[in-house]
């Protein structure tokens, strides 16, 4: 579900995940809605998956729309580490 | 067939193209959005995510997540009263209002909250005048204005685009019951300082029955009314903080809200303008052949004056019940007759207890209904002469 260099957002509530996956897919953005994994979110959330290259496309668009994750987290020889929220995280 | 004549009530037929969604949502996604993580929840999530977002366009509301679904426009308007007035808050209100509004306020009366119900005229109108001296009287600002956009008795607009920027000048909540003006009269709710916006589905959305809602603007937070299950942070014992799942616990009706989608895409297709133009040709139609008739009164704005989508009526010496009655029975005509869930506005403009004949035609209704319906009476009050001469 989750490779290696994929980077997983969470947000505040469900629709606004719905929200930010439909304005990323609008922009032309390559992301995927999936059910977040145990380590990163209690309960049943969905999280937003994409490339680590697309990561700072994807800030720049979910800034401009006051639509920020509230973690994120990256892949990294097959183990997830939260990251800090910002556009870059290399 | 039946000539329905109560679309205040409800609308009814839809357009085409709600049936269309509702079942072909109903055959292929009527899946529990926003629980889960397969694609059909997903899409069943987009699905409810649309809607939301169709529903803020259509109302200028700036965010879709401060769009609360609900059942109807009355679990819209308790969920507003009841989670966010408090004891010693003072609420102004007015006497045309629906038991929708006035009922729990009512309930709320007996816990400590203070309400002032500003009169309208003999013919429904309420002033704006009159609102704001309210609001600055009693010694202390209220904390709320709650009314209805339109009367479901009457028909009278009131001046909520005067009422509300005022309102927010002065740091007052301005709520505003909309189940009879959405889908027929333009709502902003920015340029009209509207804070809470409950609406139904069902009526001039032309959504089905089961659909309404509740906007709040941000920084509102009321407590839910129902408590449960909301598909993201299960793990916590308590309601998320965020909308709309702070106020949607449960399973949301996916295919109802696919029908409310393809409703409001038919309004803004055919123009407020020209659902508003139709409708007032037919309540004009009706208001001339009704002019003729023996002791008749109209209740409400006179025909120059702006009016929603109805007209209510009373027959000197006649029983309101009984003409719906002969309507429907004899000539299958649907009216509503009575007090229309609202006797604080019939106490008003005078017509307690028998109440009015009410007529409120939808956009499929035509001339020929209001011919039928002119005809029918002229027969009923006929016969009825005859008898009793
Ligand atoms: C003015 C007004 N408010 C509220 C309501 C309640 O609407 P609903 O039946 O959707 O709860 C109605 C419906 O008749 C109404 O006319």
């Amino acid at each position: 579900m989750i490779a290696d260099g994929d980077r997983i957002a969470l947000f505040n509530s469900p629709t606004r995940v719905m929200k930010a996956e439909k304005l990323l897919r609008k922009a032309g953005l390559v992301c995927q809605l999936i059910p977040a994994p145990r380590q990163v979110a209690e309960g049943c959330a969905l999280a937003l998956r994409f490339a680590a290259t697309e990561q700072t496309a994807i800030f720049n668009e979910l800034g401009a729309a006051n639509l920020p994750p509230r973690r994120l987290y990256g892949k990294h020889q097959g183990l997830l580490s939260a990251l800090e929220l910002t556009s870059e995280n290399e | 067939m039946a000539i329905y004549l109560d679309n205040a009530a409800t609308t009814f037929p839809k357009p085409e193209s709600v049936y269309h969604a509702l079942d072909q949502t109903g055959r292929h996604l009527a899946i529990s959005p926003g629980r889960g993580s397969y694609s059909l929840a997903l899409e069943a999530g987009r699905l409810v995510y649309e809607v939301r977002e169709t529903v803020a366009e259509f109302f200028n509301i700036p965010d879709p997540s401060r769009v609360v679904f609900t059942a109807n426009a009355t679990e819209a308007i308790n969920l507003a009263l009841f989670g966010l007035l408090r004891p010693g808050d003072r609420v102004v209100s007015t006497t045309m209002e629906h038991n929708a509004v006035s009922r729990p306020l009512q309930v709320l009366a007996s816990r400590g909250i203070e309400i002032e119900r500003v009169p309208a005229d003999t013919t429904g109108q309420v002033s704006a005048a009159a609102i704001r001296e309210a609001v600055t009287n009693g010694g202390k600002i209220a904390r709320m204005v709650v009314l209805s956009h339109c009367s479901n008795v009457t028909g009278s607009i009131q001046p909520i685009e005067e009422i509300g920027p005022w309102c927010r000048q002065q740091g007052v909540l301005f709520m505003v019951d909309a189940a009879q003006s959405a889908g027929l009269l333009p709502i902003d709710v920015q340029s009209m300082g509207i804070d809470l916006l409950a609406a139904a589905g069902h009526k001039g959305l032309l959504g089905p029955a089961g659909t309404g809602f509740l906007y709040l603007v941000e920084g509102l937070q009321p407590t839910p009314l129902i408590y449960g299950g909301t598909g993201g942070n299960s793990a916590s014992p308590l309601m998320p903080e965020e909308l709309p799942e702070r106020l949607e616990c449960g399973t949301l009706n996916t295919q109802a809200l696919a029908g409310l989608q393809a409703g409001i895409d038919f309004v803004r297709s055919h123009g407020l303008e020209q659902i508003r133009r139709h409708k007032s040709a037919l309540l004009e139609q009706l208001f001339f052949g009704l002019s003729r008739l023996p002791g008749i009164r109209i209740h409400g704005p006179s025909q120059v004056q702006p009016q929603g989508g109805l007209l209510s009526f009373s027959l000197a010496g006649q029983d309101p019940s009984e003409i719906g009655f002969l309507l429907d029975v004899e000539y299958d005509i649907c009216i509503r007759t009575g007090l229309h869930c609202a006797p604080d506005a019939h106490r008003n403009i005078g017509t307690l207890p028998a109440g009015t004949l009410r007529v409120s035609p939808g956009l499929f209704n035509t001339a020929a209904d209001i011919d039928a319906l002119l005809r029918a009476m002229d027969r009923i009050l006929c016969a009825k002469s005859t008898i009793s001469a």
